[in-house]
């Protein structure tokens, strides 16, 4: 009897040990577990090897997860806190390129879409076989409005397939090209590849209300109703997808369910447009105390923090030149926001700023930058109507105003019928 | 006095500045709950906590007029009604019955928040009568239901009063937030999320039915600390300190000594082979390095596999698995080793020392390993190869072949780590398990080599290294084995 064959037998035993649990592991990795679950796993994980970048890194997606789905802020602090701990650990190789992306997609979050770029750079520099870092790179793109350049980072994608793949990235820079057909057909088929991934939880949900606000843009309520309401069965009480039935409601002129919607997307997260559009709706209801408290929290919460200042800094523009609120200060926060960002978005605030200012020609440049794209976007064609009409050019009012309209009739629940008043009076005054 | 109000003054102004600089700990938009559930003989008492946030502090004070001063008159009327109103979303309940809630008392406070804005905090004290009678013990459920959706710490604690004794609880009986003044919120501790809970409880026979407990508020303290941000705490507090960290490798370098006297090692190739060729202490001491290296280069070898393995498969689907495995795994062999050696001494005559000499020097021993050094010793001159110098290669060869399979011991640590989750600390660890191994191993050549008489006293398959060394080390594997493998599937026990 030789050793070789004596000690071959406990080694042949933790060989088959090993296999089974390995075979296990994948009959068990088919069940889905929770994003509480998954962080508290990953939390034990860093707990029991605080040297791990891997566990570290895990840790900061599961984190990045969380803040998704909660819209929680506060959960990006942490992710952070996580993947810098893992880069820490290790400043080369796939597992620092992974900590660098999950630092770039928290810095998206944050609105520092400089930062976000260079450390997606950074991650593709470290491991250039993985393309992860294109998808945060082309998010960062698109909001800094280098929109050929974002085209670009998202085809290097083009090779994945599943859920990894940029369609929904796709069909929003194609909304924004100005073509939302074709940006619906490929949010569709988003919304099919996620739900073939997993028909639950916070990705599925998220596309499917990306659908819904997709339809919406094109006036097609009952498609994004139905889009928001399959979002709700993938994620119950899903403050995005609640918002959005609001939404819809308010453009049906049921102000009544569109205040209840409202209030329960902003029981779960109290985000300053769901307070914005809440107000507003109570204001065509004629409940003006109750719109009056809306709008006090919108700007407590644009103003609570310095992150809040940042991140709500455009919604804050928009909500004060929207109601005549403090103009001078909603020029200046728009023209802070265009020092972060310049996309079309960003330009729109600024001319409807500038216009609410009675700087119409300042407005009619900032908008131009705005439709650079061409975007068939029904609140950027009513800002350039009142800006053309503002510098009596009634031809070009009238046309972007009923672009507006027949894009969708009921855009907005106060400017949408400010939008048809326009329209009829420059009709009347032809 | 003056000086008191000095003091007061500094510590708010202090409050204000921390304040001043971090928002809610929870984030500024959570509505954090608190129950504190104490079982009497006749009644149950709840300590119940609401901690709002800025936003929805801001929200309440919009929606009810309050003013966020303690002192002024908006506040006790505010704090009643809202007592009253949250009892009526809690469901306190025996059986089919809903007990009613009696507000006892209440408090409310008014701790600054980011940029000093106002964050809310009431307590209330409720309290609902037992039904009377009922011997045995009788279940209470209680149910929170106000603010479900609010993200918040969620905490629920249950403990017995005066005349009651808890049976079985769903809830614990202590808290982690002391009633929400002190969030350990930190990248690996989750707020709890308990809105139910499930208290088992019995009363004692006969015990009074009067006793009424102290019913002050809670006593609401401001949030001991603002923004979640103990990141580098935690890094040095889950951190093993220097001295388990000291002991643990002591503990490995002690058990590879004590690995490298069984029987079943290269050290009896080491032994035999310097004792035959006469080597020299240089010999002795580049053989047992070699055996040592290979030796820990084997099971680095099937670690780094395993290591790779938890790097690309997730692991939070993987580890109970590879903890479970790893927990049988050891203790089929340490059940394989203790039949073996409890049943099978003769087996080891012939078992791996005997045959260790087989291989890059070409002869082999053929005689069993009963008294290996008095046997060499005796026959040692026969040895054709016995004047043959000694090359560096052939001991290397040698060295390699003796200690490149990994042993089942070494293998232990090196599970065990695994199973904590610890996988570089385990690679260390077999460091200092084969440092301990080559010491003895070293140790055991060099006084071959210069007192060999003195060693043939050292019988080295005497009974105590030969059979209760091994039985020790292989029940104790067993049911570290068993140990592991029960937590690893622990989680998924009824609790």
């Amino acid at each position: 009897m030789s050793k070789h064959a004596r000690l071959g037998g406990p080694a042949r035993l933790i060989l088959a040990g090993a296999a089974l649990a390995f075979l296990v592991a994948g009959v068990v990795s088919a069940q889905e577990r929770t994003t509480d679950q998954i962080l508290r796993f990953h939390q034990s994980r860093v707990a029991a090897d605080p040297d791990d970048p891997l566990a570290h890194n895990r840790l900061a997606a599961a984190y990045v997860r969380k803040a998704r789905e909660s819209g929680d802020l506060a959960y990006y602090a942490l992710a952070e806190q996580a993947a810098q701990r893992g880069l820490d650990l290790v400043a080369s190789g796939p597992a620092a390129a992974t900590a660098n992306t999950l630092l770039a997609s928290v810095h998206v979050a944050r609105h520092e879409f400089r930062q976000a770029l260079s450390r997606a750079r950074a991650a593709l520099d470290l491991n250039p076989a993985d393309l992860t870092p294109q998808a945060v790179a082309g998010d960062a793109l698109v909001e800094l409005g280098d929109y050929e350049e974002a085209a670009r980072a998202y085809a290097r994608l083009a090779p994945l397939t599943g859920p990894r793949h940029p369609t929904s990235r796709l069909a929003w820079l194609r909304f924004l090209q100005g073509d939302p057909p074709g940006a619906v057909a490929l949010m569709r088929s988003a919304a099919a590849t996620a739900t073939t991934a997993n028909p639950v939880g916070e990705p599925t949900a998220w596309t499917r209300a990306q659908l819904g606000a997709l339809l919406f843009h094109t006036g097609e309520l009952n498609g994004a109703e139905a889009a928001y309401r399959d979002a709700l069965v993938a994620m119950p009480r899903y403050h995005v997808a609640t918002a959005g039935l609001a939404r819809v409601a308010a453009a049906r002129g049921r102000l009544r369910e569109a205040a209840e919607h409202y209030r329960k997307a902003l029981d779960v997260v109290p985000l300053p447009d769901y307070a914005a559009a809440l107000g507003d709706v109570y204001t065509r209801l004629g409940r003006e105390p109750e719109a009056r408290k809306q709008y006090a929290l919108v700007e407590y919460i644009g103003r609570l923090s310095a992150l809040n200042k940042t991140v709500y800094n455009r919604e804050l523009a928009l909500f004060l030149a929207d109601h005549d609120l403090r103009l001078p200060e909603a020029l200046e926060l728009a023209r802070k926001e265009l020092e972060a960002r310049r996309d079309i978005y960003t330009y729109d605030v600024l001319a409807w700023a500038l216009y609410k200012n009675g700087q119409a020609h300042e407005a009619q440049a900032a908008m131009s930058e705005a439709l650079r794209l061409g975007t068939q976007d029904a609140r950027l064609l009513f800002h350039a109507g009142m800006i053309r009409r503002a510098l009596g050019e009634p031809d070009a009012a009238r046309a972007a105003l009923a672009r507006a309209l027949a894009l969708n009739p009921q855009f907005h629940v106060l400017h949408a019928p400010v939008a048809a008043g326009v329209l009829a009076e420059l009709k009347a005054g032809r | 006095m003056k000086a008191r109000i000095a003091v007061v003054v500094a510590l708010a102004m202090l409050a204000l500045a921390t304040a001043a600089a971090h928002a809610h700990p929870l984030g500024n938009f959570s509505i954090s709950h608190y129950a504190g559930l104490e079982i009497n003989a006749a009644e149950v008492t709840v300590r119940y906590v609401i901690d709002m946030a800025e936003i929805p502090t801001f929200q309440e004070l919009q929606d009810t007029g309050l003013v966020a001063d303690v002192d002024h008159a908006s506040v006790k009327p505010w704090s009643a009604r809202k007592a009253r109103a949250l009892a009526e979303g809690l469901r306190l309940e025996i059986g089919d019955r809903r007990l009613p809630l009696e507000v006892l008392s209440h408090e409310t406070i008014f701790p600054p928040g980011a940029g000093g804005l106002p964050t809310l905090k009431l307590g209330v004290v409720y309290r609902a009568a037992l039904p009377a009678g009922g011997d045995g013990s009788l279940e209470l459920r209680y149910h929170d239901e106000n603010f479900a959706e609010r993200a918040g710490w969620k905490e629920i604690v249950a403990r017995a009063g005066a005349g009651a004794s808890l049976v079985a609880s769903t809830a614990p009986a202590t808290d982690r937030s002391r009633e929400l003044s002190d969030y350990p919120t930190d990248l690996i501790n989750s707020p709890p999320q308990d809105l139910e809970a499930r208290v088992t409880f019995s009363r004692a026979p006969g015990a009074v039915v009067a006793a009424t407990p102290a019913a002050g508020p809670p006593a609401l303290r401001p949030n001991a600390q603002a923004a979640p941000n103990a990141f580098a705490d935690l890094v040095a507090r889950s951190q093993p300190g220097v001295g388990l960290v000291a002991l643990a490798l002591l503990t490995a370098t002690v058990l590879g000594a004590f690995h490298a006297l069984e029987p079943g090692h290269g050290k009896t190739v080491v032994a035999a082979y310097l004792v035959g060729s006469r080597g020299t202490a240089w010999h002795a001491l580049i053989l047992g390095l070699v055996v040592t290296i290979s030796h820990t280069a084997g099971v680095y070898l099937l670690g780094g596999v395993t290591f790779y393995a938890s790097n690309h498969v997730v692991p939070e689907k993987l580890y109970p698995w590879l903890s479970l495995g790893s927990g049988l795994t050891i203790a089929v062999l340490g059940v394989v080793m203790f039949m073996r050696r409890f049943g099978g001494v003769e087996d080891h005559h012939h078992g791996p020392g005997g045959h260790h000499h087989q291989g890059p020097l070409g002869h082999t021993h053929t005689h069993a390993h009963d008294g290996l050094l008095e046997h060499t010793h005796e026959h040692g001159a026969e040895h054709s190869h016995a004047n043959a110098p000694v090359s560096l290669r052939a001991l290397v060869a040698l060295g390699v072949s003796g200690g490149i399979i990994p042993c089942p011991a070494a293998l232990v640590v090196l599970l065990t780590a695994l199973s904590m989750h610890r996988v570089g600390f385990g690679l260390v660890l077999i460091v200092a398990f084969s440092l301990g191994l080559a010491a003895v191993l070293v140790a055991i050549g060099v006084l071959m080599v210069y007192a060999g008489r003195l060693m043939t006293r050292f019988r080295e398959d005497g009974p105590w290294i030969r059979r209760w060394l091994p039985l020790t080390s292989s029940a104790v594997m067993t049911l570290l084995g068993l140990g592991i493998a029960v937590q690893a599937v622990a989680p998924w026990m009824p609790r």
